[in-house]
């Protein structure tokens, strides 16, 4: 290792860098425009997203990285498919601190798509409330570059500190609305107890160090996978750690029982913070589990099993039960995301059944993606929509009668999304649903899939309270929510895609889950 | 090239079905010159590309694989494939002649006879080109899901065509009953082709006859598969138990009853076994029970037709009693002779309807034969072509029925399972067969009575079955167009030398014509195959049959002579008092009523029960029960949730602990 780093090792993290830099420039107008600096910054913060956006693009077509990075792609033929997927040599940056390979490059591309939609939503309802100050897209651009390190990192000290990254701008941020309580109180609780499960992560790191003499996770992938070098009490450590980091990182994907805050942090913050907390975290955070359990954790899979069932399926029957109740609607989403949580969950730890020498179903990461990404799309419509319906008030159920005659626009949106979430077809969150009972039934999974089949029964009945507040004929009276939908370009731009991405991305799902299936052979 | 004319033949009629499905559409009656030009022309066009292909291709055709034309993949997973390839074969060119030409002319009649339906004028020719092309489908197609296809295709449109006045209730349920007796049929159908794939393996004809070609079959085996599939022709083609639904279908309008009621769709499922005649000639019980069903169709519906009044009624159990005829051809293995008199049938029986449908039409929608009579005067054509038609299927020599009949009889006759009794039923059913035909034609031609007078006297209380008797003006004959006379003096034509194409070897001393060519066109020869089901009898005894069935079909004319003509009797109203044998006759036997009270209405009560406890006190309780309990464990879950930060700590602190103790517990 003559030099530090290398060029290749920059473009790697070529969309981190733009991020970072406009995070960068944004501090630089504050000083050199007083006066449109926040206009400057929400420029700033779209073009950079935008663009980190688009490299991200290239990195989904396997030539591109080629021929940057050298390396042959090799291609698999993989059953169901006519033709072969492709898969690359594995990429490493920065010594092997960070990775850049199909697994991150599809991430990474779905949490710069929810970033930018965001961005393009926050600046006319961040100036409605008088708190449009350029800080704020800032942290959102830290927010998505700790994000993508977060994703990409193949080292555990790399991980946590990308997950302060991501984390310390997001406490801020749901705190942001500084003269409402309920604001300031979901602020303090989110550092609290992120702090907290921060502390769980780095024991765990700790654990494994200890057990392992490396940080570097394809190292202690490699050791434990070979049974001879490790002694009872180094799988004991090994298991001790991947336990406590499960419980960090469980506490951002938000399984159960570490999922306390999210209904209080998700409700007390302003909703357009809720869009970005509820699909870039979620992301990020089930990625990064994805990523452990398939590298870590494989050979102690008997041990482990019986706590992803655990989180699993408390998550979704927890989130659902107490979402069946919910009067506010933000506050009924949040319960739901704890469900979602636990059907992803039910994808982390699936031994392979097919016996072709994956521990881990190679469908599983496909359709983890494909349900994780639909979420998060989702996820930033159906807060972006609330963002612009509620006035002073929060929305609640009661408030939404009669809204197919006031704002028409708005009562679809909600109405699709909440039939997304419900698995209803040909929504997204239907083609999600079903990758993931496929992979569950492939690898005879069949009390997994039972809950995640029973769970969405129970969902059904309060997604379908939304379309029933909306779409009922309430005495023909007129909905007392007067707002209009999206009042600016941005947002309706955002909103337009997105709802036609829910709407028809399931047809589409052929070359994202191709994607995705390559993607899960990034680490072999 | 010849191919494409193939696949284009089959089509043609579907962009007719669109083109005027289209047009029904529009707001305001489409121009009818249009309408007539889609709907004539595309059967007109089909046909002769049949014409054309029939001679183009003329030994592919008598071939045994036949002349057939890939379209597109259909069905293709596992081992079953089905795509849409049509096979033109002897028996399949046949039908095609029969379906586009006896189609051909009822179209062109229909533009006459629904001249007055202004606004579902172009509604009526869509559903009777979608008929054509489902008939070609049923006919054509290369293996037995296309021929199902052709078969539900075929029911859908006699059920659109039944209700095509669906504002009026009897129309609508008369649909209705078809639709749903043919289900009960198809049912059956279904099964019985599931159980030949799990025999042969395949559903395309070819591999089927390769199959049985190769492979002796256990008889009991083909027995239970043709029972099955002889259940599906006892719906669409109306035999005992099934064939309820026929006579009310006559709600539909004239042309139709010609078309799908008479001449094509309800023969489906006689050209069914002559398609499928290895299982069929495999199975020698089914097919003894085949001929007899068909046997006791003919003379129970023969009974009824005695004392009907509605002329179209009259011409319903005529129809029903004819194809069982055909269906007795069927069972005793004389499939020549089933489908010659398939043909002779399509002839006479569409000249019967379309002329019944012309008396109707210029009697201002008048069915009722007991306010006719004395219409020779007014129509003379008409009257003579009706002769025609009645000398020709009351099987007085020389017309076509004659000819056709007399070879099932004579088959019948020779049967060895219970042939006399066969021949018993069918000769009883000539008798009767003579006698109604020409009760209908002295009604409503001769007689002292003057239809005219009548309708003008009793314009009141003429009320229409047909359609629309709405005519405030009552003033003499409508006049009947060219286009109405036109086919029907064809079709006159066909019922006269229609039989010459079988000739008995009594009088030629060869086989007909016509059953060497089905011994040559199908897969198995029938006369061959069926041989051993047969006694021979001697020639002599062959012409005293002969005789013997000229003999009553004089005797049914004199007889219907004698009491309409000469006593000049006219059947009684509605509520006079009738004899016991009478009274049976004229209500049907009651079938319909029993059929209410031991099926309909025990079903009734079982589907009401199941409602009432099964799904109110069970199901929906019991759903409603579940919904409580999941909200009322919500209400005590949402309680964790208390908003206290330390609290959620705990959780976090908890779950650790329970979740480490669990796995370590698992690890020791």
């Amino acid at each position: 290792m003559n030099n530090l780093f290398q060029f290749t090792d920059l473009i790697a993290i070529l969309p981190q860098i733009i991020l970072i830099t406009g995070a960068l420039l944004i501090l630089f107008c504050q000083i050199v425009l007083p006066r449109g600096r926040v206009d400057a910054a929400v420029f700033i913060s779209g073009v950079s997203a935008i663009l980190a956006l688009a490299i991200s693009l290239f990195g989904l077509e396997s030539s591109v990285l080629e021929s940057i990075f050298g390396g042959a792609a090799s291609s698999i033929k993989y059953p169901g498919f006519l033709d072969e997927i492709t898969r690359l040599t594995k990429i490493y940056a920065f010594s092997g601190h960070t990775f850049w390979n199909p697994f991150a490059s599809i991430y990474s591309f779905a949490i710069l798509c929810c970033l930018t939609f965001v961005i393009l939503m926050a600046p006319k309802i961040l100036k409605e409330l008088d708190l449009n100050l350029s800080e704020a897209y800032q942290m959102m651009l830290y927010v998505g570059a700790g994000l993508l390190f977060f994703i990409s990192a193949n080292d555990l000290m790399t991980i946590f500190i990308s997950l302060e990254l991501s984390s310390l701008p997001l406490f801020v941020l749901a705190a942001w609305d500084r003269k409402s309580k309920s604001s300031n109180e979901a602020g303090i609780k989110y550092f609290l107890l992120g702090v907290f499960s921060a502390a769980f992560f780095l024991l765990g790191t700790a654990f494994l160090y200890g057990a392992t003499g490396t940080m570097n996770l394809l190292d202690i992938s490699a050791l434990v996978n070979e049974n001879s070098k490790m002694t009872s009490e180094t799988i004991s450590m090994v298991i001790g750690g991947i336990l406590l980091i499960m419980v960090g990182i469980g506490f951002k994907v938000a399984v159960f029982p570490f999922h306390a805050w999210v209904p209080d942090v998700y409700e007390g913050s302003i909703t357009i913070v809720t869009a970005l907390m509820g699909s870039l975290v979620k992301i990020g955070a089930v990625a990064v589990f994805f990523k452990i359990m398939l590298l870590v954790a494989k050979p102690f899979a008997q041990y482990l099993m019986p706590a992803v069932v655990i989180f699993s399926v408390l998550s979704m029957f927890y989130g659902n039960y107490t979402a069946l109740l919910q009067e506010n609607i933000k506050r009924m989403f949040a319960f739901s995301s704890i469900a979602h949580a636990g059907y992803m969950a039910s994808m982390f730890y699936i031994p392979d059944t097919s016996k072709e020498g994956y521990m881990i179903h190679p469908e599983t990461s496909a359709a983890l993606f494909f349900y994780v990404f639909g979420y998060a799309l989702t996820t930033v419509l159906v807060f972006g929509t609330i963002a612009y319906l509620e006035k002073d008030k929060p929305v609640t159920f009661e408030s939404l009668k009669g809204l197919s005659k006031t704002n028409p626009i708005s009562a679809f949106l909600l109405a699709l999304s909440a039939l997304s979430f419900a698995g209803i077809p040909p929504m997204i969150g239907f083609f999600g649903k079903f990758y993931i009972l496929r992979v569950l039934l492939k690898s005879d999974q069949v009390f997994l899939a039972l809950m995640v089949t029973i769970n969405s029964l129970i969902g059904i009945y309060y997604y379908a309270r939304v379309l029933f507040y909306t779409y009922w004929d309430f005495d023909k009276e007129e909905g007392t929510l007067k707002t209009k939908a999206f009042r600016s370009a941005g947002s309706w731009a955002s909103g337009i895609i997105l709802s036609l991405a829910v709407l028809i991305l399931g047809f589409l799902s052929d070359p994202i889950f191709r994607q995705a299936l390559s993607a899960s052979y990034s680490f072999r | 090239m010849n191919e494409i004319l193939l696949i284009a033949a089959i089509w043609l009629p579907f962009l007719g079905f669109l083109a005027n499905g289209l047009l029904s559409l529009k707001k305001e009656p489409a121009s009818q010159k249009l309408v007539s030009i889609f709907g004539v022309g595309s059967v007109l066009i089909s046909f002769l590309i049949f014409i054309f292909l029939t001679f183009a291709e003329n030994t592919a055709i008598v071939s045994q694989s036949g002349f057939s034309a890939m379209f597109f993949t259909w069905i293709n997973v596992g081992t079953l494939s089905a795509d849409f390839a049509y096979k033109l074969d002897g028996l399949s060119v046949f039908m095609a002649w029969i379906v586009t030409g006896i189609g051909m002319l009822i179209h062109i009649y229909s533009t006459g006879y629904m001249e007055e339906e202004k606004p579902h004028f172009a509604r009526f020719f869509a559903y009777l080109n979608l008929f054509i092309f489902a008939m070609l489908h049923l006919v054509l197609g290369d293996s037995l899901p296309l021929l199902f296809l052709g078969w539900e295709g075929v029911g859908l449109c006699s059920y659109l065509l039944i209700g095509f006045d669906y504002d009026k209730d009897f129309a609508a349920v008369a649909g209705k009953k078809a639709f749903i007796t043919n289900r009960i049929g198809d049912a059956g159908f279904i099964i019985g082709m599931f159980l030949l794939f799990q025999l042969t393996g395949s559903l395309k004809y070819d591999e089927i006859y390769g199959f049985f070609g190769a492979n002796s079959v256990d008889a009991s085996t083909l027995n239970i598969i043709a029972l099955c599939l002889f259940v599906g022709a006892m719906g669409k083609s109306a035999q005992i138990p099934l064939y309820v639904w026929l006579p009310d279908a006559m709600a539909g309008p004239t042309p139709v009853s010609a078309l799908i009621h008479a001449a094509t769709m309800v023969t489906a499922g006689v050209f069914m076994i002559a398609r499928l005649a290895p299982v069929f000639l495999g199975a020698p019980e089914a097919s003894t029970v085949i001929a007899f069903v068909g046997g006791f169709t003919a003379l129970l519906s023969a009974l009824i037709a005695l004392t009907q009044t509605d002329i179209k009624k009259v011409l319903a159990y005529s129809t029903v009693s004819q194809l069982g005829y055909m269906f007795m051809a069927m069972g005793v293995g004389a499939y020549g002779a089933g489908m010659f008199h398939l043909m002779t049938h399509a002839f006479f029986k569409a000249l019967l309807f379309l002329g019944s449908g012309a008396v109707i039409l210029a009697l201002h929608h008048e069915q009722d034969m007991r306010r006719m009579g004395g219409l020779y005067k007014h129509v003379k054509l008409l009257a003579i072509l009706f002769w025609v038609a009645a000398v020709a299927i009351s099987g007085i020599p020389g017309l076509s029925g004659f000819f056709s009949k007399d070879m099932i009889l004579e088959m019948a006759y020779t049967f060895a399972n219970g042939g006399k009794i066969l021949f018993l039923l069918g000769f009883m059913t000539a008798i009767l067969t003579s006698f109604y035909i020409f009760r209908l034609i002295f009604l409503t031609f001769h007689t002292s009575g003057d239809a005219v007078k009548k309708m003008e006297e009793g314009g009141s209380h003429g009320h229409g079955h047909d359609e629309h008797g709405h005519h405030s003006h009552h003033s003499g004959l409508v006049p009947l167009g060219w286009n109405i006379m036109g086919p029907l003096v064809v079709l006159g034509v066909l019922s006269v030398f229609g039989g010459y194409v079988g000739l008995p070897h009594i009088i030629t001393h060869k086989t007909p014509g016509i059953v060497g060519y089905f011994d040559q066109v199908l897969s198995v020869a029938p006369s061959k195959a069926a041989e051993s089901w047969h006694q021979h009898i001697e020639g002599s005894t062959a012409w005293l049959l002969m005789l013997a069935s000229i003999g009553v079909a004089f005797l049914g004319l004199f007889t219907a002579w004698f009491f309409y003509q000469k006593q000049n009797k006219v059947p009684a109203e509605d509520s006079v008092k009738r004899s016991f044998f009478v009274h049976l006759s004229f209500n049907k036997f009651f079938v319909d009523e029993i059929y209410e009270k031991i099926l309909l209405n025990p079903l009734k009560k079982i589907a009401d029960l199941s409602y009432k406890i099964i799904d109110v006190k069970i199901i929906d309780a019991s759903i409603d029960y579940l919904g409580k309990i999941t909200l009322l464990i919500g209400s005590y879950m949402r309680r964790l949730q208390t908003g206290v930060t330390p609290n959620y700590a705990l959780y976090i602190v908890s779950g650790t602990v329970v979740i480490a103790f669990i796995v370590f517990g698992g690890l020791n």
